[in-house]
């Protein structure tokens, strides 16, 4: 998928010897297809799928799919995974890029190496944000989606 | 090196054509800078567009400011705006060529009829469209085919497990628009298998539905794991044109059923290369005919695909844009 090789060549990814998918979800297909396109991407590379709290290092680029359907406003589903984002700042290595996944709408954001702590903090203030907008009943109609 | 700007979006399509874009610009020797109108965008920006204000006057600035923005930044020799102009407004196009970059629409959705989007055709040095019933003599358009990339687009191998999980008799791959619907009902005799959205709007089709996201490789391994790949084209963005679907079915390795359009001989043989059909009975009759002979299917299918590398690759589309521009 060029789309993702494009991404993560934005973000200054352009090899990976280890990979691993955190599993995040129950769908096994979101494995198989990103596991099939990361070995596309890096065929040398070992791509591994765990737990994040049994991520085996040396690894040196991690992705964690999001498979939740997008809702109102479409807003990002990593808004919903709060918790772990959290706790992968926590748990995971800070050397290392991490792909956030969205896969219903095909969306990859590559967080630089130790700024996952600012983006949650950056996720949590937009979801708050996005909170407010459909406790507002003027604005909930203003922003439902038009499709 | 000199710097193309690619304006467009990249999400929600089954087809990745405008990044495909970009890599062929780069395999050009150009430095490829994309702007998307609809990727990584900036908080408000992304609420705005994905709520009822899309196309508001709101939502129109952010996008000519932020495209402005980066031209500013990057100045680039050349801007390639893709798919449709969805968002510029003429004055954009304007201060766009102000910065000293030729601007050119590649339209490929017969978009050009609202206000802006016509004000903004004779600001363009060059219309590339999809469609040759664009195309008038006299003024500044060429037809631009749609391609396949064979670094995307090629013979995948394929376990037994993947060719069941993945494929059937007849496969499509798209919006689940009512004309295609239609057609799909048409042919619930077969094994079918649809993948993309909307389908399951259909209750006759819902059980042969998977909402699976589907791009990349994953598409390339659908069309290599089914006996007949279809193309059926869009009441609203495709006159006499072609989708990309059949091209790159067809450098997938995979045969392709589609619909006919005036402009199919332009690129593939019809009968030899590439089938076509006319309706749903002649559908339903091809469908039949190609799963009975698949020796005739894999010879079409074979010479569709050295077509198909020959001559519809976007490398041999970006050299015809480069050419045509004198770059």
């Amino acid at each position: 998928m060029y789309y993702l090789e494009h991404c993560l060549r934005e973000a200054g990814v352009t090899s990976a010897s280890a990979v691993t998918i955190l599993r995040t979800s129950d769908e096994p297909w979101v494995y198989r297809d990103l596991r099939a396109e990361l070995l596309d991407l890096f065929p040398d590379a070992t791509v591994s799928v765990s737990a994040a709290e049994a991520v085996a290092s040396p690894v040196d680029l991690l992705v964690a799919p999001f498979t939740d359907p997008p809702a109102f406003p479409q807003q990002d589903v990593a808004y919903r995974h709060l918790a772990e984002l959290a706790d992968w700042s926590q748990r995971l290595p800070r050397d290392c890029p991490l792909v956030l996944y969205r896969a219903a709408w095909r969306e990859a954001e590559v967080v630089k190496p130790g700024a996952l702590h600012a983006l949650r903090r950056r996720k949590r203030r937009e979801a708050a944000c996005v909170r407010l907008l459909e406790r507002t009943s003027w604005l909930r109609r203003l922003l439902r989606p038009l499709y | 090196m000199p710097t193309v700007l690619i304006v467009a979006g990249t999400q929600v399509t089954t087809s990745d054509l405008h990044l495909l874009y970009h890599r062929a610009f780069v395999a050009a020797g150009w430095r490829a800078v994309f702007c998307s109108h609809d990727h990584a965008l900036p908080f408000a920006e992304k609420v705005i567009q994905q709520g009822r204000l899309l196309f508001s006057r709101a939502h129109f600035a952010l996008v000519n400011r932020r495209v402005l923005a980066v031209a500013r930044r990057e100045r680039p020799d050349l801007v390639f705006i893709s798919g449709s102009n969805w968002y510029l407004w003429p004055d954009t196009v304007r201060a766009l060529r102000r910065l000293g970059a030729r601007v050119v629409l590649n339209e490929q959705h017969l978009q050009v009829l609202r206000p802006y989007q016509a004000e903004s055709l004779p600001l363009y040095d060059h219309v590339f469209t999809q469609d040759s019933g664009l195309v008038t003599p006299g003024r500044t358009a060429t037809l631009l085919g749609p391609a396949c990339d064979p670094r995307e687009h090629r013979p995948l191998p394929l376990t037994d497990e993947e060719r069941r999980e993945l494929g059937g008799q007849v496969v499509y791959l798209g919006y689940g628009y009512p004309n295609r619907i239609a057609m799909m009902e048409a042919l619930l005799e077969f094994d079918v298998r649809l993948w993309g959205i909307g389908w399951d709007a259909s209750p006759l089709l819902r059980a042969r539905f998977r909402a699976e996201p589907v791009h990349g490789l994953k598409k390339t391994r659908i069309y290599g794991a089914s006996a007949v790949s279809l193309n059926l084209q869009s009441e609203h963005y495709q006159a006499d044109g072609l989708t990309c679907r059949p091209f790159e079915v067809a450098a997938s390795g995979g045969f392709c059923l589609t619909e006919l359009r005036r402009d199919l001989p332009r690129y593939f043989v019809p009968g030899e290369e590439m089938i076509a059909f006319t309706d749903a009975d002649d559908l339903k009759r091809k469908v039949a005919y190609y799963l009975a002979h698949p020796d005739e299917r894999n010879e079409v299918a074979a010479r569709g695909r050295a077509r198909a590398l020959r001559e519809h690759t976007y490398d041999h589309r970006v050299r015809q844009v480069l050419d045509v521009l004198g770059f």
